[in-house]
């Protein structure tokens, strides 16, 4: 058997731990022959639940279920709206290059301390506040990593996502890890690219340093509003520079 | 019973549900709870937290849509992926919290004594994959059933037998190896 079979087998049966596992499930994003690996172990060993004897939900389960389903799916509406307007956002914004990226970071950093200027459109401005910046590697620490800086004067975030693939049936999404709030979403990320998002003001006002944040993988068009979210595939904190 | 009686009914309500049918979700989980519920239970050990992970299950499966390809397994066995997947993620968050169930309480849960009627019912793969297993070392087959209705790591599993960690990857992945070779034959 090749290692990568025994990976996948290692991954469906999920032996490794946490932080193997998630570098590994990593991989899955950008791997569609390793994705199929492991949907053929999992095939091979769920037959073992067979000798489970089947446990009768509560009478009450069902009704919740039904519940949650519909709620998220009147949530999706309004959900969808908000996708579309950052996904018009990522549109205006996209960015040609790396190199206009980097032209962004180094214009904000330095004009910062020196204008005096106003707020960008819709943000707050803070004489004070850093640049901030995360990277978060995907699949491995040595291997692609999506990069994130946080232009506090203009409330915008500059993605370079050039080291994440799509795989056609899932999208990206990126989330503030907040504490005693839980995961704000930033919206999906356009694989292969960079894009300059301007995050709204309730958002851009909890962007500190040492703050987590996390990529998931998630059904096109994200994550369903109420859900759960999809399974973690990258993280990283904000530091500043 | 709905639950054994109608494998092809619930392939056939998930594709329904993949095809948009939303109504069809409701079947799928008449067809599938309490085989879901079951592993939900083996792997966190408590009856209300498996309730929940049987409660993502189907929301996720609702949300995210049906992708179940008929080809490829049994779709039990799809859902009961899913579903030991939803457990172990909520497994480990509890463990990462500090609120491990203990061993001996998980493994008072009812596990792998078949009743009569479930021998009736088991599917041929079940069968092929007991047999299969029997043809590995007891402690490999031991730390691949443990894994999977346990929710166990390798580090966990070299711990509880008191082995290096690089000896137990040894002996699963042997094990994983020969049990490839025995289900293709």
């Amino acid at each position: 058997m090749t290692e990568r079979e025994l990976l996948a087998a290692e991954l469906a049966l999920r032996l490794l731990s946490d932080e193997d596992h998630a570098a590994a499930a990593a991989q899955l994003v950008s791997d569609p022959e390793l994705a199929r690996l492991v949907a053929e172990w999992d095939a091979r060993l769920a037959p073992l639940a067979a000798d489970l004897p089947p446990v009768e939900p509560a009478p009450t389960t069902w009704p919740h279920i039904a519940a949650s389903v519909r709620a998220n799916s009147a949530g999706n509406d309004n959900r969808a709206d908000e996708t579309d307007a950052l996904r018009r956002r990522l549109r205006v914004w996209q960015w040609g290059s790396a190199a206009a990226a980097a032209a962004a970071l180094v214009v904000g950093y330095l004009s910062a301390p020196l204008l005096e200027r106003g707020p960008g459109a819709g943000g707050r401005f803070d004489p004070g506040a850093p640049v901030l910046v995360a990277s978060l590697p995907v699949g491995s620490e040595t291997g692609p990593r999506l990069g994130l800086t946080y232009l506090p004067r203009s409330s915008d975030l500059v993605v370079e996502a050039a080291g994440v693939a799509g795989d056609g049936t899932h999208d990206h999404e990126l989330w503030l890890v907040v504490p005693g709030t839980g995961p704000l979403s930033m919206g999906v990320i356009a694989p292969g690219k960079q894009a300059r998002v301007h995050l709204p003001p309730e958002l851009a006002a909890r962007v500190t340093a040492g703050l987590d944040v996390v990529l998931t993988r998630e059904p096109l068009g994200g994550a369903p509003a109420g859900g759960v979210a999809g399974p973690v595939v990258a993280s990283g904190k904000f530091s500043t520079i | 019973m709905p639950v054994a009686d109608s494998p092809d009914d619930l392939a056939a309500a998930l594709g329904r549900l993949a095809a948009g049918d939303a109504a069809s979700l409701e079947q799928v989980y008449q067809l599938s709870a309490p085989q879901v519920l079951a592993i939900c239970l083996r792997i966190l050990g408590d009856r209300a937290e498996a309730e929940d992970a049987l409660h993502d299950t189907y929301v996720r499966l609702a949300n995210n849509g049906s992708r179940y390809q008929g080809g490829r397994g049994s779709a039990i066995g799809w859902l009961v992926t899913m579903a030991r997947n939803l457990s172990i993620d909520r497994l480990r968050s509890r463990r990462s919290r500090g609120l491990s169930v203990p061993v001996a309480a998980a493994e008072s849960i009812p596990d792998g004594e078949p009743t009569a009627e479930q021998q009736l019912l088991k599917q041929e793969a079940a069968t092929r994959l007991d047999g299969c297993l029997g043809t590995l070392d007891d402690i490999q087959q031991g730390a691949i059933r443990s894994a999977f209705f346990n929710g166990q790591t390798y580090q966990q599993l070299a711990e509880e037998r008191g082995v290096p960690l690089g000896t137990m990857k040894s002996w699963v992945r042997r094990g994983l190896a020969r049990l490839k070779d025995c289900l293709e034959q």
